[in-house]
């Protein structure tokens, strides 16, 4: 049986691959981790909230719910 | 919501709120051979003054260059034949004890160079020093010169101010710039603050970013190059102004402005001269010019009044106001109106959007509007050609006694009403309606392609020409 779609799993999940990139380059000494967090952390709120109008545009009418 | 969304809602804007936090705490906290220090920088902490002194013979004539950084430069003109070199050094350090001893390393350089006595300090020196490299000491200068010296000053992260001088030649940033009573000319670069300049016997250069400029009692021709700061200039013998994001305010010019700025309001006041004003997204005003005026703005409102020659104005997204203008006018509006008063010597309007008044002109007339109505009232006796357009929007026109004209009138799906004693109708058809006064003249040509056309007589004239 398949696993329900889940918003907050896609969120998380790119949330750990940015910042596991983020750090691994930080560690390679290609960016400044501090500076490149504070630049780019509200992506994460505008890729859920993208994810969440997405969800709700493709959604059958009627159901409510994620 | 789920609960599940709530806490990763939480989650990230906590993720969030931790990074700025840890990046606001990275850029004002320092490590440093002090320890820890909240607000880092060398100029930080218990600081310690002390004064040292210095007289330098110099002979007539010569010049005065300073150099300084992290402090003030104060320059002064006072007997003639020696230079007071005053210094006032400012040492941070946790004790006095380790602050005299950093501040007895400090020295006044001073030495005649051919004609100009350079002062400075040996900072560079100690800069390049071990200890000198973590210590934070600030030096003010304050110097008393020959009257009528020629005083150039190169500072940073002081504030300079300079009075009774020949020439004036001066670069500072991080602080306010100050200049007064210069006989000659004044040059002024100054970054991150305020320059104020007053009584300039010459011309003055100044460009300023980042600060207020102020100018008073000009004699010669100011050119200021300012972005990130208003200007305001009072009393000038010419002004070239090029601004951005700021206010630009000028009064009392005897001579000509020319001010070219973006992202900022332009208010020209008592010119002499000609006024030109190029600007965008602010409203632009002139107000009592003896010359013509030239006024370019996009997004932004003009206003005009008691010219003695010419306007050019041409705009968008804003309205034009003229008022008292003695020469010819040109206006060209888009998204905008045009409202005028007493027009001496005739316009050309082209405007969209909006209604063009004319209230008391004389000499010819020539209007174009586009989505707006037209309303004519001449000053005196209507005896100059009239042409006037409007497409959706109706054509008004006042006859005051005495007109000597033709009338041509065309409206078309709207009619043509004329009341005008005197004017004989010689054809009248669906919406075109053709006739004179007075036995006929220049022609008037009234044209409305979606709404009426009235002519009627003026009611008075005296109030056409305040």
């Amino acid at each position: 049986m398949a696993t329900p779609f889940s918003i907050e799993r896609i969120v998380i999940g790119f949330a750990l691959l940015g910042l596991g990139v983020l750090w691994l380059l930080a560690n390679a000494g290609r960016v400044d981790l501090l500076s490149a967090l504070r630049t780019w952390w509200p992506t994460l709120l505008v890729l859920w909230g993208a994810l969440e109008l997405a969800a709700a545009l493709v959604r059958p009418a009627g159901r409510g719910g994620s | 919501m789920k609960a599940s969304k709530v806490g990763l809602l939480i989650l990230v804007l906590g993720f969030g709120g931790a990074i700025e936090t840890a990046w606001s705490v990275r850029q004002n906290i320092g490590f440093g051979p002090q320890g820890c220090r909240v607000l880092a920088g060398r100029f930080y902490g218990s600081s310690f003054t002390f004064d040292a002194q210095q007289i330098q013979t110099v002979p007539a004539g010569t010049a005065i260059e300073v150099v300084n950084a992290f402090g003030g430069v104060t320059v002064r003109a006072g007997d003639p034949g020696q230079v007071k070199i005053a210094l006032r050094k400012v040492v941070f350090r946790p004790t006095e004890e380790q602050a005299r001893a950093f501040a007895n390393q400090i020295r006044i350089n001073a030495a005649v160079d051919g004609k100009v006595l350079r002062v400075g300090t040996n900072r560079d020196e100690l800069e390049n020093h071990s200890e000198g490299r973590e210590v934070g000491f600030e030096t003010h200068f304050e110097l008393t010169v020959p009257p009528a010296t020629e005083v150039t000053v190169r500072n940073e992260h002081g504030r300079v101010e300079v009075a009774d001088a020949a020439r004036a030649d001066l670069t500072s940033s991080f602080d306010e710039v100050r200049v007064a009573r210069v006989s000659g000319a004044a040059r002024i670069q100054s970054r991150h603050g305020d320059v104020l300049a007053s009584t300039v016997g010459g011309d003055l250069s100044l460009v300023a970013r980042f600060g207020r400029v102020e100018l008073q009692d000009v004699r010669g021709r100011a050119t200021v190059d300012s972005e990130h700061g208003d200007v305001s200039a009072a009393r000038a013998g010419g002004l070239d102004i090029r601004a951005s994001f700021g206010d630009v305010g000028v009064e009392g010019v005897h001579g000509d402005v020319v001010v070219r700025s973006q992202h900022g309001p332009v208010t020209a006041r008592d010119v002499s001269g000609a006024a030109t004003i190029e600007g965008s997204f602010g409203d632009a005003q002139v107000e009592k010019a003896g010359g013509d005026v030239r006024i370019t703005v996009a997004h932004g409102a003009i206003d005009a009044a008691d010219v003695v020659g010419g306007v050019i104005a041409e705009t968008s997204f804003g309205d034009v106001v003229l008022a008292r203008v003695g020469g010819p006018v040109q206006v060209k509006v888009v998204h905008g109106g045009v409202k005028a008063r007493a027009l001496e010597k005739g316009a050309q309007i082209s405007a969209s959007g909006a209604d063009v008044e004319i209230d008391g002109f004389r000499g010819e007339v020539r209007v174009e509007v586009e989505r707006g109505g037209v309303s004519l009232a001449p000053a005196g006796a209507l005896t100059d050609p009239v042409w006037a357009s409007a497409a959706q929007g109706a054509v008004r026109l006042e006859v005051p006694a005495g007109s000597r004209f033709v009338l041509d009138a065309t409206a078309e799906r709207g009619e043509v009403q004329v009341d005008v004693p005197g004017l004989v109708l010689t054809s009248t058809a669906a919406g075109v309606t053709k006739g004179e006064i007075g036995g006929g003249g220049s022609s008037v040509h009234l044209q409305a392609r979606h709404g009426d056309v009235r002519v009627h007589a003026a009611t008075t004239t005296a109030a056409k020409n305040p």
